[in-house]
């Protein structure tokens, strides 16, 4: 049972913005989802983790109706997946690939989106010079779009997707590419959307990304592993605290710990130790006498490092 | 109401793809360029260098009892495997016959003269006309040296063109040219503009919108057709000042005829963009597209020298159908009403059934 599953409860369908169960999927003899269920509640980041093929993109892509399933339960805001395209106007898609006409300018590129969701006249202008703000590229309105740079490039086309100001966005790693300044300000953009009710599912290989949102699922093996908080996920991952220590005689310093069931390990003179309890720290201090010692707390990080094995 | 509202956005989703086309093949100048440059590069080129073996020239006989060399010249024809051979009784009656395309030609046998009717659209049928029957005569003329008689003479021969004046290859190529032209610039830059929606995923963002698969091949077939219309327009100036091909019919016509083929060319481009994964295969399979349709349409050689196990496949090309529509009404004068069947209906249902996989095999997209 995936953790979590109690924690949520019985999902009631409009308090989700995706219920998934039981999804299966195959592309001929690759098994990539095998009786995966998510659960994405309205209004949060979700985060999708999960090792390069693990079938992120095809989940997400599923979830739009772009990747028939072979069986299993899908409802999309909810609309059951066969009725998805009555809700395509409120879904904002950023697919892996950047989805941009490379001849066309910037604002061409955003008229064509716009276009497509019914938005014209001076809605569209507004609009325009909105999602730029965003992504704080106004000045290059007028510049072909292929001459851009790609982390540039990568930002027009998040612009695109907030075109239609989507109340589900679904970004497959949005952040590829994007300088440390811009990425923060996308993840306060995002945050933001999550206050305002909108539901942002996104991908990502940067764990400090990943810690940011307020869920992620972790998908290995073509299951749903665990849905959760980041740090719930570490707890479900039997990730501890460390306390790494600097020790004299650290030999037998560490079968000491070792007799006590710690767990430990060894690099020099130096000692981990995993300690579940933080109340544990101190006696363990007063009785090794370290000449220099830090506490480490968890990374997601170690948690999928963990959980991917 | 709602479906009025429902329609006029579907409409304007339709604009939004065939603006977008159009900016884009506006931003592409050696494409706008190659548009206007290569009918008239290949009617240089083409139009002078024709040659062909003809047969099945479906060939009129008026036999109005001449003398020895009459006979000499219809038995040359009659031997020639290129002509089928009617027997008619008058020669308005043959007139009739040729400007009704029921015949490509007549000889007109009568004493002390040789008349050829023969039409002037089709140069080709005309000169292989004139050379059996020039041939007839010179076998004839052996046999009367020997053979003279008192009052023999070599009977006149006097060439008729029904449609009046002696078209030069270039001309005839010229109205097939826009069609050709037509035909490959909506085929290759549909088949390559589909392929790269889905290759930059474009198209798999296009499709998470209101808008449908139906949608998306219109809005192609608008922004593709409309170019197609500026296409054929600066072509048919240029044909007319340029090379001074005489104009006959109506531009009403001309320009149906173009809409139409540039639709089914381009949806049979954006239906063949299915099984390419790239340009580089587009270039490949290009070939094999358009040589065929070339040489089998009509537009570089009469169909008349299609050899017959061929002649089906000509019938299901389109070009064989613009080509014939646009040699009537740049050339004799029809009217819309005269190519309604077969060719605007043919050019018709080839856009539909493209239309309709084009559409359908989008859907396969979808995994
Ligand atoms: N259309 C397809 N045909 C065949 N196989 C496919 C198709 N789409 C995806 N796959 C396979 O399904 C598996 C999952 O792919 P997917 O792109 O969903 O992984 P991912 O989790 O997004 O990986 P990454 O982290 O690298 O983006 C891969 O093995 C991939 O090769
Ligand atoms: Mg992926």
């Amino acid at each position: 049972m995936p953790m979590g599953a109690s924690h949520w409860q019985m999902p009631e369908k409009d308090e989700y913005a995706v219920i998934g169960r039981g999804i299966t999927k195959s592309f001929e003899s690759l098994h990539v989802l095998k009786g995966m269920s998510v659960n994405i509640p309205r209004g949060v980041t979700y985060c999708l983790l999960g090792p390069n093929g693990s079938g992120k993109t095809t989940l997400m892509r599923m979830i739009m109706g772009l990747v028939k399933k072979d069986s299993g339960e899908i409802y999309v805001l909810d609309e059951p997946l066969d009725r998805i395209s009555r809700v395509y106007s409120r879904l904002g898609y950023m697919p892996q690939q950047r989805p941009l006409y490379p001849d066309l300018t910037v604002e061409e590129n955003l008229e064509f989106y716009a276009g497509l969701y019914g938005i014209r006249g001076h809605k569209m202008a507004e609009k325009i010079a909105e999602v730029l703000q965003v992504v704080d590229l106004s000045q290059t309105r007028d510049r072909i779009t292929g001459m851009l740079s790609g982390g540039m490039y990568q930002r027009i086309s998040l612009a695109c997707t907030l075109i239609n100001s989507p109340d589900l966005l679904l970004l497959d790693e949005p952040t590829v590419g994007i300088d440390p300044v811009t990425k923060q300000s996308f993840w306060g953009y995002f945050r933001n959307l999550a206050a305002e009710g909108k539901t942002v599912i996104i991908t990502t290989h940067i764990m400090e990304e990943a810690e940011r949102c307020d869920m992620v699922g972790f998908m290995r093996d073509g299951r749903m592993l665990a849905e959760s908080s980041p740090d719930e996920l570490k707890k479900f991952a039997g990730l501890k605290k460390q306390l790494k220590m600097k020790v004299e005689d650290p030999e037998q310093k560490m079968a000491l710990l070792v007799k006590e069931g710690l767990e430990v390990r060894r690099d020099g003179d130096m000692l981990f130790v995993d300690i579940a309890e933080a109340s544990r720290i101190r006696e363990v201090l007063d009785r090794m006498k370290p000449t220099d010692f830090d506490v480490v707390e968890p990374t997601l990080e170690n948690a999928f490092l963990k959980l991917s094995v | 109401m709602a479906q009025i509202k429902d329609i006029s956005e579907s409409l304007k989703r339709i604009w939004t793809v065939g603006l977008r086309v159009i900016r884009q093949i506006k931003r592409d100048r050696r494409t706008i360029v190659a548009m206007v440059v290569n009918p008239i590069i290949l009617m240089v080129i083409l139009g002078y260098s024709l040659a062909a073996t003809l047969s099945g020239i479906n060939l009129g006989i008026v036999d109005l009892q001449g003398g020895l060399v009459q006979e000499s010249v219809l038995a040359h024809l009659r031997a020639s495997d290129a002509f089928s051979i009617t027997y008619i009784a008058s020669e308005s009656e043959a007139r009739r016959l040729i400007s009704e395309g029921r015949i490509n030609g007549a000889v007109v046998l009568e004493d002390g003269e040789i008349r050829l009717i023969l039409d002037g659209t089709s140069p080709q049928v005309a000169s292989a006309i004139t050379a059996a029957t020039a041939a007839g005569m010179q076998s004839a003329a052996s046999q009367l040296l020997s053979n003279l008689r008192a009052g023999d003479q070599l009977p006149a021969v006097t060439t008729y063109y029904v449609y009046g004046y002696d078209l030069e290859a270039k001309d005839t190529v010229g109205a097939a040219l826009l069609g050709i032209a037509i035909f490959f610039f909506n085929f290759l830059n549909t088949a390559i503009a589909f392929l790269r929606e889905r290759t930059q995923g474009t198209l798999e963002k296009v499709l998470v919108t209101p808008m449908n698969r139906l949608e998306l091949v219109s809005g192609y077939v608008l922004g593709f057709g409309l170019v197609s219309l500026a296409q054929a327009a600066i072509t048919c100036v240029l044909l007319i000042a340029i090379f001074k091909v005489p104009l006959q019919g109506s531009l009403l016509a001309v320009l149906i005829i173009v809409v139409l083929l540039s639709a089914g060319s381009l949806s049979f481009g954006a239906f063949l963009a299915n099984f390419v994964s790239s340009e580089y295969q587009v270039m490949q399979l290009n070939p094999v597209v358009s040589f065929p349709q070339i040489l089998l349409s009509g537009a570089w050689f009469p169909l008349q020298s299609v050899p017959d196990w061929l002649r089906p496949l000509s019938y299901i090309f389109p070009l064989t159908y613009s080509t014939d529509a646009l040699k009537q009404v740049l050339l004799r004068g029809a009217s819309l009403t005269d190519i309604l069947f077969p060719d605007v209906f043919a050019l018709l249902l080839f856009f539909m059934v493209t239309f309709f996989m084009a559409t359908f095999m989008l859907k396969k997209e979808i995994a």
